[in-house]
């Protein structure tokens, strides 16, 4: 774009104490220099006068306090380059407070649940403490975590069941920074379980918004997700490991082999299903043998030796 | 000149939505694309051996890399989301990583297999778009499809992570829609949730999560016009299609939608016969819509 060229804001407004329902507003704001969304609402607000709401501190990507939905996507605005044009709203799964800004208590509230601090057992040895950087690797990433609640925003599976059932990504991302810390000696396998991790659907959405680069999908919640399976505190620990033993038999996947080895017995409940498929032809009863099965039994048995 | 590339369907392919597969191998045939199937390879762990076994996982998927690198092929291509990435995460692990590679060579070895680290993945828009290319895809072109609404799903996995890919944009992808408009000459609408999620990981074990994410998706297209969902992954076709009835009951809501791989609706347009792309293997049958559309 160049200098001085019209960029063309939509802007969401809503009060909720006073508006029965949201309006946009559309403004326009001369480009400049390496201009972010804020500068536009700066525009806006102080240049135009328009009052409305918006918040933000630091303008440097380290607050994580003026998240918003840029045309669809979640963004920092104070870190986000302008676009030729823009609407802007408030980030989704939080309640809106007005027009841009969001309740984000409901995101410390979420975080607080899981209960993000050290917990020992052994008593605290003293300063400092014997930890290595190998320990620790997995741990510095999430530290980078600003607490925006972006990746929260950006989640599929808490817009369907909410922040009650499932406390979201960016609280197993600071979950996860003290499970992984060599220093915590924490019962955590319940605590993860109950506060849904296991409605993630592995969309890996949350990595696409984060500000910090942090992916919470594979760095937080794939490492507590295996910490509740492996402990077999998930109720449906089971799915997880049949399907590995499906590989280990017979080198595909087969749904219907899947099923029945979950589910066992109460399989019958599935049979409606099962006859409507059956119909279609689309129920795989049997599959041809894998022809490298013998080298996919090896190549299995080798890698768990490295394990 | 036959573009060659190493095949690994994917185990939804060979078994509920072989309809993919097959529509996946006429559209090639007609377009020129030789398809080497990696007969020999199994299960890439999906997102389940993720949990359990990571490492293991991943030698699988290298495992699978190594078959493609020795077809001579160099790209692999699937038609399943979840293979793509768990391939993709496997190859940026072994390509660029030197003592990765030599860990998982020490495993292969064993079968007297070996990884050098050359193999690229790609989906199928990928291969459509960038391999075979607009000229040819229009030469091939047999059939007006304009009739038919379409929304375009793409799906998690082939736009996400945004470190493994680089094709698209993580949250904003537009490989279908220009796919459908540009080379098919067909129409897309345009709905808020064809870059979310189908909710196929969590089918067997939170149903709730899944049938709602899957109402969601499809209640969205309706409500916006549309007649049918493509989507280039088989995962995502088992979860709108084969679960659609249970997911629409979850919303309270009252429609069905058919749901086409994208290999079938290419097909489709460039004139292979219905009869051939599998389109009898669905739950919500595609074949009314297309005979009132007369496609």
């Amino acid at each position: 774009m160049e200098l001085g060229e019209k960029i063309e804001v939509t802007l969401f407004r809503y009060d909720p104490s006073t508006d029965k329902q949201p309006r946009y507003e559309t403004y326009e704001v001369p480009h400049r220099s390496k201009m972010r969304v804020l500068g536009a609402l700066e525009s806006i607000a102080e240049e135009q006068g328009v009052e409305f709401a918006f918040r933000y501190y630091c303008g440097n990507n380290r607050c994580g306090t003026c998240g918003v939905k840029v045309n669809g996507v979640p963004v920092l605005a104070c870190w986000e380059p302008v676009q030729p044009r823009m609407v802007i709203q408030p980030l989704d799964n939080f309640t809106i407070v007005r027009d841009l800004v969001v309740n984000l208590d409901e995101l410390r509230e979420a975080i607080e649940r899981l209960n993000p601090r050290i917990v020992r057992k052994k008593a605290y040895p003293g300063f400092p403490e014997n930890i290595t950087h190998e320990e620790m690797k997995h741990v510095f990433k999430l530290m980078d975590c600003i607490e925006c609640g972006l990746c929260t925003s950006a989640c599929p599976a808490v817009s369907v069941v909410g922040l009650k059932e499932f406390a979201g990504p960016a609280a197993y991302v600071k979950l996860a920074m003290k499970v992984l810390d060599p220093r915590d000696e924490g019962e955590r396998a319940h605590q993860i379980v109950d506060n849904g991790i296991f409605c993630c659907t592995s969309c890996l959405r949350c990595g696409a918004v984060c500000p910090q680069d942090i992916d919470p999908f594979q760095d937080a919640i794939e490492p507590l997700k295996r910490l509740s399976v492996t402990q077999e505190v998930y109720k449906h620990s089971r799915a997880y490991t049949a399907f590995e033993e499906a590989i280990a038999e017979s080198g595909d996947v087969n749904p219907t082999v899947l099923v029945r080895k979950i589910k066992g017995l109460k399989m019958v409940t599935e049979l409606p299903k099962g006859l409507w498929m059956l119909a279609k032809g689309i129920l795989p009863i049997k599959q041809p043998p894998n022809p490298g099965l013998d080298e996919i039994k090896k190549t299995i048995e080798a890698a768990r030796r490295q394990e | 000149m036959t573009i060659k590339v190493a095949y690994y369907p994917g185990c939804e392919a060979k078994t509920v939505n072989e309809a993919a597969d097959e529509a996946t191998r006429k559209v090639c045939e007609r377009l020129g694309v030789e398809l080497i199937e990696l007969k020999d390879a199994g299960c890439c762990g999906s997102m389940d051996m993720r949990i359990t076994s990571p490492d293991v996982a991943q030698v699988l998927s290298g495992r699978i890399l190594a078959l493609a690198e020795a077809t001579g092929a160099y790209k692999l291509f699937t038609i399943c989301n979840t293979c793509a990435f768990n391939l993709v995460d496997a190859a940026s692990r072994y390509n660029k990583n030197e003592k990765e590679r030599q860990t998982l060579n020490r495993v292969l070895g064993e079968s007297g297999r070996a990884y050098k680290g050359t193999v690229d993945v790609i989906t199928l828009p990928w291969l459509l778009i960038r391999l075979v290319g607009y000229a040819a895809v229009r030469d091939a072109l047999r059939k007006n499809i304009s009739d038919l609404k379409i929304a375009p799903f793409y799906g998690c996995h082939m736009t996400r992570p945004k470190t493994h890919y680089g094709f698209e944009h993580p949250m904003k992808p537009t490989s279908i829609d220009i796919l459908i408009r540009e080379f098919l000459d067909g129409e897309t609408v345009d709905y808020p949730s064809k870059a979310l999620c189908c909710g196929f990981h969590t089918l067997l074990t939170e149903e709730r999560v899944s049938y709602l994410s899957i109402g969601r998706v499809l209640k969205n297209a309706v409500d916006n016009g549309a007649d049918c969902v493509v989507t280039p992954c088989t995962q995502c076709v088992v979860a709108l299609d084969v679960y659609q009835g249970e997911a629409v009951k979850e919303i309270n809501g009252k429609f069905e939608i058919p749901i086409l791989h994208l290999s079938q609706l290419v097909g489709l347009a460039i004139g292979i016969p219905k009869e051939e792309l599998g389109f009898k293997k669905h739950i919500v049958s595609p074949m009314k819509l297309m005979e009132r559309k007369g496609a």
